[in-house]
């Protein structure tokens, strides 16, 4: 190989690797919603490195300690839905530091109003053994409101709902229909296939 | 990390296009486009939504019209995302906020769900096979503030919303309110 390149391949090495770190800290942020929605220890726990520390309002603590705290906290809402927009991150060889919103809304219990918030994860991150985990976290909280949810409980368009557990489709390999939808369908005419053309690249 | 480059760009290309799928999923519907729309799915792919289970034909008509009879204008915003990849065969979660402007012109609909989705990829393009929507909180909020904010362009359900133009441009008025004023200094 020439020196050219050489040269040309440890650049192009270098590129995808930076790709597949901003992929993995992105997903790490993102798991960890999921776990919090689904009162998953194992998923929230999975995110953090094993002596990392949560700093999540009154609460400063280590990992198994957070994960109890943070699903008794989640577990006094009828549902909790977090959601992550803007993120940015900067890496810095085997350490990141990240900035991402969140909003999250939460159905109160046995009434119909809902609790919506916004606010910031702002995370180290550190690369150990090839695994982007999180090794301190803090909640920094911009916006809160309530508003009525009777809509929610009226549910008239019969929307599916989740679960906090591992019946929630999400966990469910290969995703399937429930049998009584199956059935829905199986009374359906399947559509003809038609030829189309590729995706635009 | 696997130390293949090959292999990574690909794992990397798959996550990309998977999650330009689902974005572009939310586009179709929110512009009310039948061919962007049915373009995320192939061609026997199957979606449930609500009261609704089905092929995409006929889905995508349906969906036009729910949010056709009591909207004025919605928006579909995907935020967390996990997805998993297994050869030819994708599970994503994509969490979704949408908002809805009702018709009545007071009222503003905000919910938060997410899309399960198996995707496949058939001749090299990631299309969704089944998604099923599950929602997990609404409420309705006041939306008068509406209209208090003068000289925002609307979108629209057609290919004259703006996001079609290529390439993008100012409208007629306000080039003309941009020629009246003194160009940037500098290299301008």
């Amino acid at each position: 190989m020439s020196k050219a390149a050489e040269t040309r391949l440890r650049r192009l090495e270098k590129e995808l690797r930076y790709l597949r770190d901003r992929q993995d800290i992105f997903d790490c942020i993102h798991r960890y919603t999921r776990g919090l929605d689904r009162l998953d220890a194992r998923i929230l726990t999975g995110v953090y490195h094993p002596d990392a520390v949560d700093n999540h309002s009154g609460f400063v603590g280590y990992i198994p300690e957070f994960v109890k705290w943070g699903i008794a906290l989640e577990a006094r809402y009828a549902s909790t839905h977090h959601g992550i927009t803007t993120h940015t991150c900067d890496i810095d060889g085997d350490t990141a530091h990240t900035e991402s919103y969140v909003h999250w809304f939460l159905r109160l219990k046995d009434s119909d109003r809902v609790r919506a918030g916004g606010g910031r994860y702002v995370d180290r991150l550190e690369r150990r053994n090839g695994a982007w985990k999180i090794t301190l976290r803090r909640l920094l909280m911009d916006w809160q409101l309530e508003a009525d949810g009777a809509l929610w409980n009226a549910n008239v368009e019969s929307f599916a709902l989740g679960t906090r557990d591992h019946g929630d489709p999400s966990y469910q390999r290969p995703l399937t229909l429930p049998a009584k939808l199956a059935r829905q369908l199986a009374a359906k005419p399947k559509p003809k296939p038609k030829p189309r053309t590729a995706r635009r690249k | 990390m696997a130390a293949d480059p090959a292999r990574q760009l690909q794992y990397l290309l798959d996550r990309q296009a998977i999650l330009d799928c689902v974005y572009q999923y939310s586009r179709g519907l929110d512009r009310h486009d039948v061919d962007v729309l049915a373009d995320a799915y192939h061609p026997d792919a199957v979606d449930h939504h609500g009261r609704f289970v089905g092929y995409i034909p006929e889905f995508v008509q349906w969906g036009n019209a729910l949010h056709e009879a009591d909207y004025l204008a919605h928006t579909h915003n995907i935020t967390t995302h996990t997805c998993e990849i297994d050869g030819d065969t994708a599970h994503a979660e994509s969490y979704v906020i949408f908002v809805l402007r009702r018709k009545d012109g007071r009222t503003v609909q905000i919910g938060g769900g997410r899309y399960l989705d198996r995707l496949e990829k058939r001749a090299g393009d990631w299309r969704i096979a089944l998604r099923r929507l599950i929602v997990d909180w609404r409420f309705e909020a006041d939306g008068t503030a509406w209209g208090t904010l003068p000289g925002y362009e609307e979108g629209r359900w057609d290919r004259d919303d703006r996001s079609y133009q290529r390439p993008l441009r100012l409208r007629p008025q306000d080039e003309a309110k941009l020629a009246a004023k003194a160009g940037p200094p500098g290299v301008f």
